[in-house]
């Protein structure tokens, strides 16, 4: 019969932990910022846990078993709810805050960042609070084994949680899981104590909640996204009746999403809009962030592997990619069959696998994932780990297509030690180009964030900096000290328009004022910084 | 154990929860650098930490008839400055590419075993603080998850941005570095009590000061040699 106590104990740790778990993750996927977000979710949930666990010592004996029935069906209604409130808070946010669409702002994470420390300190409080009526109970069993099953819950959670995110479960598959799982724990004590067995018909109701939840979550979280990419805007008394903007953002375009375990993936696909001669549009985005659209994706593209190329003023033997995961730099490396080697790195394999059987992407890439030229070797893995255990290839060119460093894992790949491997991999004659974001500050000069990759690069010994493309900006460097510049005699007549008006440096190297140079830092891996 | 004043019990308990937690952090940053994966790190490393505390304190409470709790608690504070401080150094090391590449996965449960130990280790602080001061369970408690409060906001605000991984780790073990003099205070040497202050600020001072080259060598074990 007590053996209702130990489950409820480890249902009950075990639920707490993984909601705040799903929480940082929620938070981490909207705002990139994963050290930071953890830290905010974790602290005030174990404060909320401490706080808790000393209000339930207060409870007097008498109301135990009730006090903790009633705890118990509180947290089963409640948690479920948290993530949906959490992602309603975003949405609210979006749609209402003067801050814009923009989710990178300060303003933002601090909104978010506070919506989400409260959710978490008052799961811990919940999940805290249970423990020593427990303890106070004759559960008989030595008060050290419930503690032990008390502890074991959270590292269950830890493992529970890691793993579906590895296995890129939906948010609404995993609320589901664990709301069934404490729900179930619930179930085992009304079930052993017949004090408490007429409440069994109160258990439907956090089952609707949880029903309820798990389906609203993946409606609300594509509202949101798609209200982010539109940048719908309404005022309070909008959003107090949405019927409108919620028929808007569900009647206007189709968001296709696709969860990897490294990134979300959405395809956001717009109708012309015939009366204002707008043409539709298909635009990808990575973790919410903007990648291409229709318009610019052969200016990308075209202008990263012909600008190498035009610089390099020869054919590579050896070419290294590292990401590039959509199949777009392999198509415009198509006609190149004179290039010996073109080797690509990607880690998500899942995001090259839908590159290959979308119509759209597959379309724009023309099947250079389907169908592999005999010149390429695709290798699915983490480019830092491939290019740390590179000792022996050098490359005469290396392409770094990876997202912008919005956050805390991908400022990793802007860093002193991972242009430290780049340049070990590098022939001496060798040609570096990455995405750089051109960030402009309000002066139009180079903002501190592009500062601090070029100085990273020139730390690592990536010299000769030559940033190119007002439309979409690239940096060119080399090991080898020698100057770089476009040769504009050699580019190819097949290119689009836009693309030539891309192959233009506005910054140069001596453009940057030794002052401002010597205001940024090198980021670096174990100090990440100014990124 | 020798009673001691409440507040200075209850500022050693936030310390003590500081670093702990802090530590953690660390390793969860290094853990993410040297194998990637930073949400699923800091998760896997959170869980690692709760679980292993509460054991700890479980143990704690079994082995507490057997040993002296003052011995206990200074050597439970060696260990964890040492762990703190030289365990990030040790785990970029293990974890280096190159030869020994089918070991990895021991490598990683090395890893996560120190981190386990950490945990461990700092669930036996709270029994012995409890001895500290008669009566005062739920201040001690609430000091502690304030301690942790504290150093889940100042590990990514202050100092990460500030000294980087190496030298934070080095600054926190340095703080709880002061917890072993606290702790043979009440010993009739006061001039040795001074001398051991004196060298854990000078201490604090070269890590501040040498902060660069420190978290340089992390980069350099990390990126084995190259």
């Amino acid at each position: 019969m007590r053996i209702a106590f130990p489950v409820i104990t480890l249902t009950s740790s075990f639920c707490t932990m993984s909601y705040s778990m799903m929480m940082a993750s929620i938070m981490t996927d909207f705002t990139g910022e994963e050290v930071i977000t953890q830290c905010m979710t974790m602290g005030p949930y174990l404060l909320g846990l401490g706080l808790g666990s000393s209000a339930g010592d207060k409870i007097t004996p008498s109301g135990q078993l009730s006090a903790l029935w009633k705890l118990e069906w509180l947290s089963v209604l409640i948690l479920p709810l948290i993530p949906l409130l959490q992602l309603l808070g975003i949405f609210l946010f979006i749609n209402l805050s003067p801050a814009g669409v923009n989710l990178d702002s300060k303003m933002a994470l601090q909104f978010l960042l506070g919506m989400t420390s409260l959710l978490a300190f008052g799961s811990g409080l919940l999940g805290g609070a249970q423990l020593p009526l427990i303890l106070k109970h004759d559960t008989r069993l030595p008060q050290e084994w419930i503690l032990a099953i008390n502890y074991l819950g959270p590292l269950a959670a830890g493992l529970t949680i890691v793993g579906m995110n590895q296995a890129a479960l939906p948010l609404s598959v995993q609320i589901y899981f664990v709301g069934l799982i404490q729900l179930m724990g619930l179930l085992f004590l009304v079930t052993h104590f017949p004090k408490i067995l007429n409440s069994l018909l109160y258990l439907f109701i956090p089952l609707g909640i949880l029903t309820l939840a798990g389906h609203l979550y993946p409606q609300l979280e594509a509202l949101t996204a798609k209200s982010s990419y539109m940048g719908t805007k309404a005022t309070v008394s909008e959003m107090l009746q949405p019927s409108s903007l919620i028929r808007l953002l569900k009647k206007y375009g189709t968001l296709e999403r696709v969860k990897t375990p490294y990134q979300t993936i959405d395809l956001f696909i717009e109708p012309p809009q015939l009366e204002y001669s707008i043409p539709g549009n298909a635009s990808i985005y990575l973790n919410r962030k903007p990648q291409f659209d229709l318009f610019s994706v052969d200016i990308y593209h075209q202008t990263m592997v012909y600008a190498s190329l035009n610089l390099l003023q020869r054919t590579p033997t050896n070419v290294l990619i590292l990401g590039a995961g959509d199949g777009l730099l392999l198509k415009e490396f198509k006609p190149h069959r004179a290039i010996n080697k073109i080797t690509m790195v990607e880690l998500d394999e899942k995001m090259m696998d839908w590159s290959r059987t979308n119509p759209v992407v597959s379309n724009l890439n023309q099947g250079s994932l389907a169908n592999i030229a005999s010149n390429v070797e695709l290798i699915i893995g983490d480019g830092v780990s491939f290019l740390r255990q590179n000792r022996t290839v050098r490359y005469d060119l290396i392409l770094i297509d990876f997202p912008f460093p919005n956050g805390h894992e991908l400022a990793k790949l802007y860093s002193l030690e991972f242009y430290q491997l780049v340049k070990r991999s590098l022939s001496p004659q060798g040609l570096v180009v990455l995405d750089l974001p051109l960030y402009l500050d309000q002066k139009s000069s180079l903002s501190r964030e592009s500062m601090v990759i070029i100085k990273t690069l020139a730390a690592a010994g990536l010299v000769q900096p030559l940033l190119f493309g007002p439309s979409t900006s690239f940096l060119a460097v080399n090991a080898n000290g020698k100057k770089l510049a476009f040769d504009y005699t050699t580019l190819p007549e097949n290119l689009k328009l836009a693309t030539y008006l891309n192959f233009v440096a506005p910054f140069r190297e001596e453009d940057i004022t030794s002052e401002q140079w010597q205001k940024v830092q090198v980021n670096t891996m174990f100090w990440p910084r100014g990124l | 154990m020798t009673q001691r004043n409440p507040r200075t019990v209850y500022l050693f308990t936030l310390l003590l929860a500081f670093c702990s937690l802090f530590y953690e952090l660390v390793y969860a940053q290094v853990l993410s650098v040297c194998l990637g994966g930073t949400k699923n790190q800091y998760l896997t490393i959170i869980a690692l930490f709760t679980c292993a505390l509460g054991f700890g304190s479980i143990v704690q409470a079994r082995l507490k008839q057997k040993y002296s709790l003052r011995k206990t608690f200074f050597l439970i504070e060696v260990l964890l400055t040492l762990l703190g401080s030289l365990g990030p150094f040790f785990i970029t090391w293990i974890l280096q590419p190159g030869e020994g590449q089918q070991w990895l996965m021991l490598k990683v449960l090395t890893s996560y075993l120190v981190v386990f130990i950490i945990g461990f280790l700092s669930g036996f602080e709270i029994p012995c603080l409890f001895a500290m001061v008669k009566d005062a369970q739920g201040k001690i408690l609430a000091f502690d998850y304030l301690g942790m409060l504290v150093a889940s906001i100042s590990f990514p605000f202050f100092f990460l941005p500030h000294l980087g991984t190496a030298s934070s780790t080095l600054v926190v073990a340095g703080a709880n570095a002061f917890a072993l003099i606290w702790l043979r205070s009440d010993e009739p040497n006061p001039k040795s009590t001074i001398l051991l202050n004196l060298i854990v600020v000078a201490y604090l001072l070269g890590i501040i000061f040498w902060k660069e080259d420190l978290n340089i060598i992390l980069s350099r074990l990390y990126l084995g040699g190259a």
